[in-house]
């Protein structure tokens, strides 16, 4: 029995380990819920982070700002039941899946964004948000995409900012 | 322990956790619709190249009835404590497997993982109930992937320098996109808070699988993880984690106090 456990142990640890090469198909992509991995909070990874800025009359943009999501203060409830937060943390997967996206196309082209879903996502998410917290001030809008890097060995370290994307400007 | 009481308790612990997901993805299908971001006419590009008849099928089930789908999974929850049925269990696995896929393959990560991790466990065990060994193994599998998952997550911690130093934790909270209410932020400012919380998370994760060795501790360390797991909760509003991770506690318990 103990040999059997052993042997599991092992090959479970072996194949959380290599999952991420394990599941760069689509397909497997697409089911990889059956498939834990339990590399959380792995390493220093780069911070996704997005900035906007908008323009209220068409003509002149105001001055570009990092996108925070609203969230209220947390409440003991919110540990039973708190659907908003749980799909906005989708939101933040997609941002971070849309950098995995651009980082795994094989060829640059100038509208190359606009055929990652990650991309569809989070460009229709921004919108919504925008167009609530700006209603009729909103005209056009304008975003962008980085991350914020970490040096691995600097214990005070300030993040370096990394720009991977910057959006064409919408109109409403 | 008696093997039927461990099984009664995953299923009714499961069962709560399933039962919040249940009603959080109620009230989130509202918000999924046609021209929200996370449309199925948008998202279905990404599955271009299933057979005609499967992407068909996917379009009526989330187009139309994927409410349908939350109201199933609701009721075979409820059946659950009341049942070893491994069709039950199959339903539970569909459901959730069918949910996550709609949002491009998981929907909370960590959480999902875990639940359809003790579903499997409970599936293998209902698969011949008359079949004791089969149904230990059945634990033994919850049991081991709770362990994993404490010691992989502490290991891959543990080899970076960043989070041996406290960085790690100082830029999660206060960089990362994560609601984290603003008197934990405010604790980034104290390097040595950081570096002995990180190393107290390590250490504990790390050791985790000591508890196969040392039965008598294993309370212990489930009460740490019961705070570390509300503490990401508080930090970071991750709720999901606590109910989905409770679900494996009786497995865990049963494996480690078993004689091999």
């Amino acid at each position: 029995m103990l040999k059997i456990f052993l042997a599991v142990l092992i090959i479970s640890f072996f194949i959380s380990a290599k999952l991420p090469r394990i599941l760069n198909s689509p397909l497997l992509k697409q089911f990889r819920v059956l498939f834990p991995s339990w590399r959380f909070f792995e390493s220093l990874t780069p911070i996704p982070k997005v900035y906007y800025r908008i323009s209220r009359d068409g003509v002149s943009f105001l001055n570009w700002q990092e996108f925070q999501f609203n969230e209220g203060p947390r409440q003991w409830y919110h540990l039973f039941y708190n659907p908003m937060a749980n799909l906005r943390l989708t939101y933040r997967v997609q941002i971070e899946q849309f950098l995995n996206d651009v980082a795994e196309l094989d060829c640059y082209s100038e509208n190359f964004h606009k055929s990652l879903i990650s991309y569809q996502i989070v460009s229709t998410f921004l919108k919504q948000e925008l167009q609530l917290r700006y209603r009729q001030d909103l005209k056009f809008y304008q975003f962008k995409i980085g991350v914020l890097e970490f040096s691995e060995h600097a214990l005070s370290a300030r993040p370096h900012w990394t720009e991977s994307l910057v959006s064409p400007e919408y109109e409403v | 322990m008696y093997v039927e009481n461990v099984i009664h308790w995953t299923q009714i612990l499961l069962a709560v956790s399933l039962l919040l997901q249940s009603f959080e993805m109620w009230a989130i299908a509202n918000w999924i619709g046609d021209s929200t971001p996370w449309a199925w006419s948008g998202l279905k590009k990404g599955v271009s190249y299933f057979p005609n008849f499967l992407k068909t099928a996917l379009d009526f089930l989330y187009l139309d009835y994927f409410k349908v789908l939350v109201l199933a999974q609701f009721v075979l929850i409820l059946i659950l404590p009341l049942s070893q049925s491994g069709l039950v269990i199959t339903g539970l696995i569909i459901t959730t497997v069918l949910i996550c896929f709609r949002f491009r393959g998981v929907f909370n990560g960590g959480s999902d993982y875990m639940t359809l991790t003790v579903l499997f466990g409970l599936f293998f065990s209902s698969l011949n109930q008359n079949d004791p060994l089969l149904v230990r193994y059945g634990l033994l599998y919850i049991a081991l992937q709770c362990t994993l998952s404490y010691f992989i997550a502490g290991i891959v911690k543990v080899r970076t320098p960043a989070w041996r130093s406290g960085l790690a934790l100082r830029a999660f909270i206060k960089h990362s996109n994560y609601p984290v209410p603003t008197t934990i932020r405010q604790w980034v400012e104290r390097p040595i808070l950081m570096f002995v919380a990180s190393w107290v998370v390590m250490l504990w994760e790390c050791t985790f699988p000591l508890i196969w060795l040392w039965p008598k501790f294993v309370f212990g360390y489930l009460a740490v993880a019961i705070l570390f797991h509300l503490g990401v909760f508080i930090s970071f509003g991750l709720n999901r984690f606590v109910f989905a991770w409770l679900a494996s506690y009786p497995a865990l318990i049963y494996g480690v106090s078993q004689n091999y």
